[in-house]
């Protein structure tokens, strides 16, 4: 197979329409004029090339210039004294051309000359950049991501004005390569992060990488582990604050959703508005969620071992009223709450998937009839309710949406020990999960560090310090740049402390 | 909450290089390792207190883990020794001592989950809680690999810190100094005698210098090797200080068909919140997984690398059959017909700190 433009503009014109298929495929224009003295060739995507551009920048000026190009560096020359074209390469691969081409840059081929100039005047139809639709925030901006890579990357350079601020462009998949950009602070992050990301991204061997979420299963250390081991977020902020701490980030083109990595559970539990409110705010919603993912976990656990193998341990009280709840309830407890947990997975996951306009009955159905008709009928109880609410309530609060199925998860497989062994067999599972989660790591980092094992970090995990307090970036950081703050932050403040 | 606010305030940082963060993540490790095998220790001392010391704890139990120290701190000097000259000569001897060690560790606490659990929950089959109590450590051994264990009982060092001083502390009203009399208990020599077996608890102490196992480690800092004394002394500590203070409490009656679960809640049973009992319940359901993950992982790792052609996830499993065998068969067939055997582990642990002494390379002379 051709691998490098021959000097015969027909020939070359026979190679494309044999690698485009163009005799079935009319997406791709082919133009042919007469310039420079030669026989010339315009080759685009239609809807992925600006015309009015190609025509001001391109084939005016070569039209009528009085300059006659022959021979290889016909092209060369016709870049540097005809096209006024801001971004535009000349090369003889067929390969990147092809590339090139479909992603949206237009090629202008020049018979008696070898070399193809792929120009980039690309002008599609793209979403405009809208708000977070997944992490929305009380105090704080609201832009987001969108698909485009281009984007994405014009958004990150604005609100990072730094010369360090590196994005290393690289494609990923083996027929169909997609972009991926790689960001990082040069310097801030540590070279072996950035190096280890450079050879995971190389070892992809998918033939097209659909999502972040693939690219996400495809470098991941642990891809059997019950947690994500990366940070996905739609929001510019986030993504800047990963890098500021020494992260890195990929920014995959036809995805709206970064990856920021390396990662600790921890980061999982953050918000943008941690950051954005008063320390104690921040730290009141952290332990929050907090409590929240752990009612998620244990509470139906702990409930069903108490109430079925354990009672002794409820008061009176209690007890007796969780007894009068479940006088008419035909099955145990145990089923009863495997049950409920079932009915609440189908609830979210329909609210999902439902068209906007029949969104409000599924409101109308899950409160009435699964909720009220269902405790009237005697088939559970509503004590039951109220537990698997609460539960469900905790997963809601969690600000990552794969942590929370995580712990949705979680859920079921303590409920499934609790039910059959009881307390033991739910403590079993929770060192279990505990150590697994422990053994878990992101590139190559301990989950659960800075707490297990201990390093030195930004007081901004679970207790946020007041920000004028954080004078470190994360352990994740290049140990030299680790003191990110010199001196005082609040210089105005006259008084002597520290 | 100190330490949060002296590093919130901190102007400079230790770590300022990459040879530093290395130093910090090697000594996190060995950290973790430390705990672990602290938690390790304490386990099988408490085990040993309430099996064999539970009947004689107004006499001589707490004496007799007073007088443990001797032996434990001569035995972990001799490993620290031992250690020193690193790790690779003559690897097959010494673990092949300690896995015997490893076995009886993992049988004791199998036997005391197993226990416990039927105390609590009558089994349908005799088969049942043996099989909870094996099949739950195997997959936990798998799933958490090599650090797993370490870090997850680092997570869970103050919760099992504070049910142990809640379930303790808050256990009975009626506390009194005066129960401690006489000091001595049965005497100087009958304290000696009793005390003997209990060396065989403290065997663990290798597993303190032993790990991580990391090749080419760097030598801990003298503030670490200050620090490292805290494991051995905080396990016999609180050890102590639990049959103590349980010597001090309202006279109780033990009867005599008690097994080791009905021992291990037993005595929380007469404290005066349901909540101590359950506390106290808690706190042994959670630490004696974790001790059974620690010895399976300890013999992973020092079992893979004495032989590593044979595949290392096999040796959990290797090493709980014996003990889920026992269980099903005789469960107390060792504490009832061959009690001896578990002081023998002071005894092979002596024997493979001694081995790793012989076998260390030589450093040629110049």
């Amino acid at each position: 197979m051709q691998t490098i433009f021959s000097r015969n503009l027909e020939k070359n014109l026979k190679t494309l329409q044999e690698r485009l298929h163009l005799d079935v495929n009319d997406d791709v224009v082919v133009r042919r004029f007469s310039a420079l003295g030669q026989e010339c060739a315009l080759v685009y995507v239609e809807g992925l090339s600006d015309g009015e551009q190609m025509a001001q920048h391109i084939l005016r000026p070569m039209m009528n210039s009085p300059l006659s190009l022959t021979g290889r560096s016909a092209a060369e020359q016709a870049l540097q004294n005809v096209l006024t074209v801001p971004e535009a390469e000349s090369g003889p691969e067929i390969s990147r051309a092809l590339d090139d081409l479909l992603r949206g840059l237009c090629l202008l081929l020049i018979d008696g000359c070898d070399q193809a100039l792929r120009i980039d005047l690309r002008s599609y139809s793209r979403r405009a950049l809208s708000t977070p639709q997944n992490e929305t925030v009380v105090v704080g901006p609201n832009d987001a991501f969108n698909e485009t890579l281009r984007d994405n990357l014009t958004i990150l350079h604005r609100r990072l004005p730094s010369p360090d601020f590196v994005c290393s462009i690289r494609k990923v998949g083996t027929e169909t390569p997609g972009q991926v950009a790689l960001c990082y602070l040069d310097g801030v992050c540590p070279a072996e992060t950035v190096e280890e990301l450079q050879r995971r991204l190389d070892g992809v061997g998918l033939d097209y990488v659909l999502s972040a979420g693939t690219l996400e299963q495809l470098i991941e250390d642990d891809p059997y582990a019950p947690l994500p081991q990366m940070v996905g977020t739609e929001r510019p902020d986030r993504v800047v604050s990963f890098l500021m701490e020494g992260q890195a980030v990929l920014l995959l083109d036809g995805s709206p959703r970064a990856l920021a990595l390396p990662v600790s559970l921890w980061h999982l539990f953050h918000a943008p508005d941690d950051s954005y409110m008063r320390w104690q705010y921040g730290t009141f919603m952290r332990l929050l969620r907090l409590l929240g993912a752990l009612v998620t976990l244990l509470l139906p656990a702990v409930f069903v071992s108490l109430v079925v193998y354990h009672p002794i341990t409820i008061p009176m009280t209690l007890l007796t009223s969780i007894m009068q709840s479940r006088t008419n309830v035909p099955i145990n407890l145990f089923e009863e709450t495997l049950l409920m947990v079932a009915v609440f997975a189908l609830i979210n996951e329909s609210a999902i998937r439902i068209p906007g306009m029949m969104g409000s009955s599924l409101g109308l159905v899950s409160t009435l009839i699964l909720g009220t008709a269902a405790v009237d009928a005697g088939l559970v109880s509503p004590l039951l309710i109220i537990v698997v609410a609460l539960s469900g309530l905790g997963s809601y609060a969690m600000p990552n949406y794969p942590l929370s199925f995580a712990f949705r998860m979680g859920q079921v497989v303590l409920l499934l020990a609790a039910g059959i062994t009881g307390i033991s067999g739910l403590c079993y599972a929770v060192v279990m999960l505990l150590c697994w989660v422990a053994a878990m790591e992101s590139l190559g980092q301990p989950f659960l560090a800075p707490g297990s094992p201990r390093r030195t970090h930004n007081p901004d995990l679970l207790f946020r310090a007041p920000t004028f307090r954080q004078r470190l970036r994360a352990y994740l950081s290049n140990p030299e740049e680790m003191k990110r703050a010199y001196g005082r932050m609040r210089r105005f403040d006259g008084r002597k402390k520290e | 909450m100190i330490a949060w606010i002296r590093r919130a305030r901190q102007t400079r940082t230790q770590v300022d290089s990459p040879g530093a963060m290395q130093r910090e993540r090697d000594a996190g490790l060995r950290l973790a390792f430390r705990v672990l095998g602290a938690m390790q220790l304490t386990t099988q001392l408490l085990l040993w207190t309430i099996q064999s010391g539970y009947d004689h704890l107004r006499q001589t139990t707490w004496q007799a883990e007073v007088f443990l120290t001797v032996p434990t701190l001569l035995l972990w000097l001799l490993w620290r020794r031992a250690c020193r000259g690193g790790l690779e000569g003559g690897r097959r001897y010494w673990a092949l001592l300690l896995l015997p060690n490893l076995c009886l560790d993992a049988y004791l606490c199998m036997l005391a989950s197993n226990s416990l659990i039927s105390d609590l929950i009558p089994a349908k089959t005799p088969l049942a809680w043996p099989l909870v109590v094996t099949f739950f450590p195997v997959v936990s051994s798998w799933l958490s690999r090599d650090k797993g264990a370490a870090y997850g009982a680092y997570t869970m060092r103050w919760l099992l810190a504070a049910l142990v001083l809640c379930s303790t502390v808050f256990s009975g009203g009626d506390v009194s100094l005066e129960r401690l009399h006489p000091l001595l208990g049965d005497g100087l020599g009958k304290t000696l005698l009793f005390a003997a077996p209990g060396m065989g608890a403290v065997w663990g102490v290798a597993l303190l210098e032993l790990f991580p196992l990391r090749r080419g480690s760097p030598e801990p800092d003298r503030r670490e090797k200050r620090r490292d004394w805290l494991f051995i002394a905080l396990p016999l500590f609180c050890c102590v200080l639990w049959a103590l203070w349980l010597s001090m409490l309202e006279p109780w009656q033990p009867e005599e068909c008690w097994d080791a679960g009905r021992k291990l809640a037993g005595l929380n049973q007469y404290g005066s919140n349901i909540l101590i009992y359950g506390l106290s319940i808690l706190f042994w359901m959670l630490m004696l997984p974790v001790s059974l993950l620690g010895t399976t992982t300890a013999g992973k790792l020092l079992l893979a690398r004495a032989f590593p052609k044979i595949p290392k996830g096999l040796w959990p499993p290797a090493l709980l059959l014996p003990g889920l065998a026992l269980l099903a068969v005789s469960p107390s067939a060792i504490l009832d017909g061959v009690p001896w055997i578990l002081p023998l582990r002071y005894g092979l642990s002596l024997a493979a700190a001694c081995a790793l002494c012989l076998c260390r390379p030589r450093k040629e002379k110049t």
